[in-house]
């Protein structure tokens, strides 16, 4: 075996190994991106269960949901907030952004064709910043698992 | 060729390199590729995990429809109780309803409700889809369940007793303050109702103030006068069944006094074996497996030291000192009240042991005072609920 030989096959043994390359950052998104939505669905889960579990109810009056007044403002009953804006999540969560906005159906527009005081509308939303196959996405730019249902009063 | 030459030829290793190294990149590209392609599923997984939670949250929330619907059966889009012959759209499971977030389309549900096994009861399933029902790919979710409502009574007296009634000392039923469930008697009995001693009185909503008339305290009724106020098992069930869920579930002998406080809400004190009485038929039930409850002063575990609620007794109760309450008393056994306490609401004691001739099956004396109030025995003081609830146990999910 002569040196001529080892560096020519050492140039197409690299030349190979830098194309391969190429496949590592996407296999690598695929990773990242099952990871973190699956994080996000379990987080946006694990909300639903706490905001189903709080009782709203007429006898004994209890209102344990409350509702959004607005869009960008969390769920309040009472003066205070129900499920406060998670932003960021702590640790082991802390690359997450979760949030709770419920909706008074008696509002206009309604929730899926009804509009009463006696339904409202729950959406969790838990956010990340998401990895692409060349890198991190700019600054801002979000990710989101989406959950929303229905709660009538009971 | 000679041996020699052969041998040259089999450990020379000019132009071996090459070979070697195309060899070794084409084991290395496999691997790669078969890491790119597993990877390349991950985000399918954990959007496949996304897409059943967003279906099993809109299942749920054609669930939340029909239960709004079939709780608010006056207004535009509820459901009439008891249920039309043709349930009206979308309950007929015939219209897929889309449910947006945020502007943004999640999916949609299917409901359908029927009439259950009970006259109570009925039987939704809700269907939810994510992203709707019929993408590719999507998920499904089931959810079925039974409600039922909590059945109010409604009985023909503050105090109805299945057996014999005793009055004695200055113990008062008072049904005159409340006419809103139509005309009732202060005390209706299945035996004889007596006043024993003292100067106890039952007044009835009979137009005149005048006490213990055969109008105020019927007794010597047909049973068919009590087979509409009691509960079935499937019933009784139900209600242990929610007061397991808020804590007030008891069994056996128990006190309630100022050691022992009760809260408020549906109180249900089961026999000591929690089985429903004589479910296997009648007089199956042992005495001995009957609950006993004693309440005393300073049982009421509310601030303002009044029980609010429905107490449920598989067994016997015995009431003394000042307990005051605003509900419903249901005793499965016996009843002795001789305290200086008031029960506002109704009392029935089904006296499933008690002879119609013999011992009565409630017994009033010292200053206890029953006050009929239809509002306070329907809602439990307003602590039980009148809507429809889920019955425990019914609730199934499954995947589509």
């Amino acid at each position: 075996m002569t040196l001529a030989e080892v560096l020519a096959a050492a140039a197409v043994v690299g030349i190979g190994l830098v194309a391969l390359a190429s496949a590592i950052p996407l296999a690598a998104y695929g990773i990242q991106e099952g990871n973190q939505l699956s994080t996000a669905t379990f987080l946006a889960n694990q909300r639903m269960e706490q905001v189903r579990s709080a009782s709203w109810t007429t006898l004994p009056a209890a209102d344990n949901l409350g509702s959004s007044p607005s869009t960008l403002t969390a769920p309040q009953s009472g003066g205070a907030t129900t499920f406060p804006d998670e932003s960021p999540l702590a640790a082991p969560y802390a690359g997450y952004t979760r949030t709770v906005r419920i909706r008074d159906c008696s509002l206009a527009g309604g929730c899926s064709g009804v509009q009463d005081a006696g339904l409202r509308q729950v959406t969790v939303t838990v956010a990340y910043a998401p990895m692409t196959g060349i890198g991190r996405t700019p600054a801002g730019a979000t990710k989101s698992a989406v959950l929303t249902m229905l709660v009538s009063k009971r | 060729m000679s041996p020699r030459a052969l041998a040259a030829t089999v450990t020379d290793r000019r132009g071996s390199a090459l070979p070697m190294a195309m060899l070794a990149l084409v084991v290395l590209s496999a691997l790669i590729l078969a890491f790119s392609a597993l990877s390349a599923s991950e985000p399918v997984i954990a959007n496949n995990q996304l897409m059943v939670a967003q279906a099993r949250a809109i299942a749920e929330t054609g669930l939340e429809r029909a239960l709004w619907a079939l709780n608010n059966p006056g207004l535009a889009g509820g459901l009439a109780n008891p249920l039309p012959g043709a349930i009206p759209a979308p309950y007929d499971g015939s219209q897929f309803v889309a449910v947006t977030a945020a502007g943004a389309s999640i999916g949609g549900f299917r409901v359908s409700v029927a009439s259950g096994a009970a006259p109570p009861e009925r039987s939704i399933t809700a269907d939810g889809w994510a992203p709707n029902d019929s993408a590719t790919p999507r998920a499904k979710q089931r959810i079925t369940v039974t409600v039922s409502q909590i059945r109010f009574l409604d009985p023909p007296a503050a105090l109805s007793v299945r057996a014999g009634l005793d009055l004695s000392g200055g113990s008062t039923v008072d049904a005159r303050a409340d006419a809103s469930c139509g005309s009732k008697a202060g005390s209706v009995s299945l035996g004889a109702t007596t006043v024993s001693s003292g100067t106890a009185a039952v007044y009835g909503q009979d137009g005149n103030n005048v006490k213990n008339e055969d109008t105020d305290a019927p007794q010597n009724q047909p049973q068919s006068t009590f087979d509409t106020v009691g509960y079935s098992n499937a019933e009784l069930s139900m209600l242990k069944a929610l007061a397991r869920a808020t804590g007030t579930y008891y069994r056996g002998a128990v006190t309630f006094d100022s050691g022992r406080r009760i809260p408020n809400g549906i109180v249900y004190v089961d026999t000591v074996s929690g089985g429903n009485i004589d479910a296997a038929g009648p007089g199956t039930t042992p005495a001995s497996d009957f609950a006993s409850v004693s309440i005393g002063d300073g049982a009421p575990a509310d601030p303002g030291g009044v029980f609010s609620g429905w107490l449920i007794v598989a067994g016997s109760l015995s009431i003394t000192g000042s307990f005051q309450m605003r509900g419903l008393v249901y005793v499965l056994g016996d009843l002795s009240h001789a305290g200086a306490g008031q029960i506002e609401g109704a009392v029935i004691t089904r006296n499933l042991r008690a002879a119609v001739v013999g011992p009565p099956g409630a017994t009033l004396g010292g200053a206890a005072r029953i006050t009929y109030g239809c509002g306070q025995a329907r809602t439990g003081g307003g602590q039980v609920p009148g809507g429809f609830l889920i019955k425990p146990g019914t609730y199934k999910e499954q995947a589509g």
